[in-house]
């Protein structure tokens, strides 16, 4: 796989505190890789990082295999979206797009074709000649891209593009935003802290936490196998129960939930030995509901049910105060359960996840 | 984008506007049209005026090369001191904008702290610093770089410079807060397109600050054509202005019609500049 651009032990540090790292990322050429995480998580500062508006504090940059650490960022070769977008209020559209042909002193005929054709990649002809207030948000989005674009950078970063757009929109602009980077084929970096726009975007993720990564995979991955505490927990809805580990084979283990219920799970990597404390991960809408005593269910009792229109969630709550978020389909049997009804709970395709 | 007046701002607009127009008008516009409409009537050494309706102040005005020196001369003072401002006004605000907002409190300070003595105050300072016996005269005379005291009042440069000490602030912060208030991602965004920082500069941040510039510039301008004490007090006879000589024929000559004619032209000279000026420099976006 060729490699676009490594982040080598980058280090950001403030004063005596560690902002970000160290840390390694690999973005292979032609994916969308994304940066998640909560805010502070240091997502921002890798992106600046790597466009050069940060300056590392250790580490390397190689953008495809040239080391641009020092490089200040009019030399980078990189087209960077800003959250705000930071389109030139004074220049129409088409100067702003052209904006960046201009620093390289392309000849105007040139400029003059390669900013219609952009705008027609990225779905607005015909505003050439308005000014930025004259747009609206998911315009003005589509001009950031557009200037971006333009100038043929070896990579795209995105900084939240779509996080001042309204619902709907963001939704829209998400598979749009997928599209036009697969046709062009360029290598993105996107950052967000919307775990939906990097699922449904992404080829691969990277979970990041207070600097540093928590994990790196598909989306996929990501949602099915977390390693750690927090990747369960910021990434879907997730029920985790303390447990400890009875057998372990392998990835397969056996674990105890207390109240003598035993439940097969999948483990992550570096699991300790049996009898050792690790927690129980259930994700809502693999937990099916059955009889209380149908065998492999954990008995429960509903505490607590709430209609969310085509699903309905419910808190199943064991004998040893235990809780299992359940999500069923809104179909007449789920409906009619009520708090206090005694239930089974099937619990499927668990994961265990190291306690820490 | 449409603008929301909502329904009657016109009459609540107009309600707003009344408190300030009863002012202007009683206070403002009456006498000032008053003493303008002097400039229409006939000089008389016995009576100060006669209302004989005559043009012949302002063909003073024109035709008397004393007359036209001045008001030459008052343009002039006042573009130089506008651009001298301009230039080290804009600096001074562009540092001030990039400055971590601690220090800049502090520096703020140090720039409005001379609005708060007068006028008059501050050129004395200047007369105390560059007088014959002054602090620059001592310095240079007792270090031996000089035989004699330099001769640095009463001349156009020194009312010069110290106009431009004088006006600096009112160029700076109209200057600053179009620079603050410019959305700080533009410059990094230019810089990731490949626009080296000078160029950021001339491409970016300097038209984004047009509002600044063209305030500050409109204010200092103004001001300056419109000083007395100073150039009174540091330009001896090399300079004299119009605001001096208005003040010359009301307090000294009784000439209240020709003094009205100079007020009319200086107010006149100013507005066209100005409306010159705006239109040059309207924005287009």
């Amino acid at each position: 796989m060729q490699l676009a651009l490594t982040l080598e032990k980058i280090v950001k540090r403030y004063g005596a505190t560690t902002a970000l790292g160290p840390i390694d990322i690999e973005v292979r050429q032609g994916e969308l890789l994304t940066l998640l995480g909560p805010s502070g998580c240091g997502k921002t500062t890798t992106l600046h990082i790597i466009a050069g508006l940060t300056t590392p504090s250790e580490g390397r940059l190689l953008l495809s295999g040239r080391d641009i650490t020092n490089l200040a960022p009019p030399y980078r070769d990189i087209g960077l979206v800003f959250q705000n977008y930071a389109l030139f209020p004074h220049r129409t559209i088409a100067e702003n797009v052209a904006f960046g042909l201009r620093m390289r002193k392309v000849p105007k005929p040139e400029i003059v074709e390669r900013v219609r054709r952009i705008l027609e990649v990225v779905g607005l002809p015909n505003v050439e000649e308005r000014y930025p207030n004259q747009l609206s948000g998911g315009q003005r989005q589509r001009v950031a891209l557009a200037r971006a674009l333009v100038i043929e950078p070896s990579i795209l970063l995105l900084d939240e593009p779509l996080s001042n757009l309204d619902a709907l929109l963001r939704k829209k602009m998400r598979l749009e935003l997928r599209d036009i980077q697969q046709r062009l084929g360029i290598t993105t970096v996107f950052v967000t802290h919307d775990q939906d726009e990097a699922f449904e975007m992404s080829d691969r993720v990277i979970l990041m936490n207070g600097g540093h990564i928590e994990q790196i995979g598909s989306p996929e991955a990501l949602y099915d196998s977390p390693q750690t505490r927090f990747a369960a927990s910021f990434i879907g809805e997730a029920s985790l129960t303390p447990c400890r580990i009875v057998e372990a084979a392998g990835e397969d283990v056996l674990v105890d939930v207390g109240a003598d219920i035993k439940v097969r799970a999948k483990a992550a990597r570096d699991i300790a030995g049996p009898g050792s404390r690790a927690l129980l991960m259930t994700r809502p809408e693999r937990v099916s509901l059955t009889e209380p005593d149908a065998k492999g269910a954990v008995p429960t009792t509903i505490s607590k049910r709430v209609f969310q229109g085509e699903r309905i969630l419910f808190d199943l709550t064991t004998d040893g105060g235990h809780v299992f978020q359940c999500s069923v389909p809104s179909v007449e049997k789920h409906r009619a359960m009520q708090p206090g009804l005694k239930v089974g709970a099937l619990l499927q395709e668990c994961r265990i996840i190291p306690e820490a | 984008m449409t603008r929301d007046n909502g329904n009657g701002g016109g009459v609540f607009g107009a309600a707003l506007m009344t408190p300030i127009g009863i002012l202007y008008l009683f206070f403002l516009i009456l006498p000032i049209g008053y003493f303008l409409s002097l400039s229409f009537l006939t000089y008389s050494a016995q009576q100060m005026f006669v209302p004989d309706p005559t043009l012949d102040n302002y063909g003073r005005l024109i035709l008397d090369g004393y007359y036209r020196r001045i008001i030459f001369d008052t343009i002039r003072v006042s573009l130089i001191v506008t651009v001298i401002s301009l230039v080290c006004g804009y600096a001074l605000a562009y540092f001030l904008a990039t400055m971590k907002s601690g220090l800049r409190g502090i520096m703020m300070f140090l720039i409005i702290a001379p609005l708060m003595t007068g006028v008059i105050v501050r050129t004395y300072g200047w007369i105390v610093l560059l007088g014959t016996d002054g602090l620059i005269n001592l310095l240079l005379v007792s270090t031996g770089i000089v035989d004699k005291p330099l001769a640095m009042l009463n001349s156009e440069k020194t009312a010069i410079v110290a106009l431009v000490h004088i006006m600096l602030p009112y160029m700076v912060f109209p200057i600053f807060s179009s620079l603050v208030a410019q959305d700080p991602h533009l410059v990094p965004a230019a810089s990731t397109l490949g626009a080296r920082p000078f160029r950021t500069f001339l491409e970016v941040t300097l038209p984004l600050s047009r509002s600044g510039i063209v305030m500050g510039s409109v204010i200092v301008f103004t001001m300056t054509s419109g000083s007395i004490v100073t150039v009174d007090l540091l330009g001896g006879r090399e300079l004299t202005v119009m605001g001096q000589l208005i003040y010359q024929l009301i307090m000294s000559t009784f000439n209240w019609p020709l003094a009205a004619a100079v007020a009319a032209l200086l107010v006149l000279c100013q507005f066209v500049l100005i409306s010159y000026y705006f239109r040059k420099t309207r924005r287009g976006y």
